[in-house]
């Protein structure tokens, strides 16, 4: 499919994924309800990876681009970090090391839980 | 020349420039620490700086980049698809492990905020951290936190797993790949799989799986709440 008619295709996805979103009884993001919706309409093989390949390899490759914009706003927000940042960067690193030991011994427990008689038998 | 500030070309021209000076960069020194989205937010706040330049002027165009973020998530589910088998096979053991560290650093940065004192909106600005950035963006603006701490915390918490996750590997001994991938997926989201594809293809897809995931679950928990 043409680049326009991909741009077309994801457009669209968007704005079914605001209404879809809408329907919930609680704020759910439109934009993660659209992505939801992408996976499942290609689960059932109603959108083909080749309706979509040209546009999603462009956003999947430079969607780091579009976060610099939200980023540089912090020029004008140091203020909320005043006398903060030490409490900011401990709670980001501990948080994310006892984020992987949690993460690492779930997968640990339920693997060797699940696949147990695959390896006794 | 205020007329071409004012132009929403300006705000694209510069972060477009800037962030393909940060992917040379990063790709000519090969450092995960020379993000791109970081050499991009220094070198725009310093010629914003120099030049005088308000912030208003370059988000006239910066919005319009801003708002391409909603279909670049939407793309998210082309990433996962192409893992759809490895999704399928393990399916169990990777909602299991991605719920568990969603749950655990969601309650982390609750207790841990509240512990060092941190202010209200900075700990709503990290609690979306070890999501994917389009999700974590998309989270902050929800719980009304704020959308740019929001970044710094999410590239931080990516910096973290790349520092630490072959130490935490060693120390408990994890030798399974998969469970390599899904915590280093899980706890440092894109950042931290760069890291994961290094370490082997198994890792990288699983890492790769974890974001989607972990994102997803996040999501749930923190709307829910």
């Amino acid at each position: 499919m043409k680049i326009l008619g991909q741009l077309t295709l994801l457009a669209t996805l968007g704005v079914l994924g605001i209404m879809l979103a809408q329907l919930l009884p609680f704020p759910f993001p439109g934009s993660i309800m659209s992505m939801l919706l992408l996976l499942l309409l290609m689960i059932f093989q109603i959108i083909k990876l080749h309706h979509i390949k040209q546009a999603s390899e462009f956003f999947l490759h430079y969607m780091g681009a579009f976060f610099v914009v939200p980023s540089v706003a912090i020029m004008e927000n140091t203020g909320l970090l005043q006398g903060q940042v030490v409490p900011f960067l401990l709670v980001c690193m501990l948080s994310a090391l006892l984020t992987f030991a949690a993460t690492a011994l779930a997968v640990k427990i339920t693997i060797s839980l699940l696949y147990k008689k695959e390896v006794q038998s | 020349m205020t007329l071409v500030f004012q132009s929403p070309l300006f705000g694209i021209a510069l972060t477009f420039f800037t962030f393909e000076v940060g992917l040379y960069l990063n790709k000519r020194f090969k450092s995960p620490f020379l993000n791109p989205i970081i050499i991009a937010t220094i070198m725009c706040i310093a010629i914003l700086q120099v030049g005088n330049i308000p912030l208003a002027s370059y988000q006239v165009g910066g919005d319009f980049l801003s708002m391409l973020i909603f279909p670049a998530t939407t793309c998210l589910a082309v990433a996962v698809y192409v893992q759809l088998p490895l999704l399928k096979k393990y399916f169990i053991p990777i909602l299991i492990g991605c719920s568990v560290g969603a749950t655990v650093s969601i309650t982390s940065v609750l207790l841990f905020s509240k512990w060092f004192n941190v202010t209200d909106q900075l700990t709503k600005s990290l609690l979306p951290k070890s999501v994917t950035t389009a999700i974590a963006l998309e989270l902050s603006s929800l719980l009304q936190g704020e959308p740019s701490l929001t970044v710094m915390a999410v590239i931080l918490t990516g910096f973290v797993g790349i520092l630490f996750a072959p130490l935490l590997i060693k120390i408990f001994r994890i030798k399974d790949p998969i469970i390599q991938g899904l915590a280093i997926g899980t706890s440092s989201h894109v950042i931290g799989t760069s890291q994961a594809i290094e370490m082997g293809p198994i890792q990288g897809a699983m890492s790769g799986i974890a974001i989607f995931v972990t994102g997803v679950v996040t999501v749930i928990l923190l709307v829910a709440f």
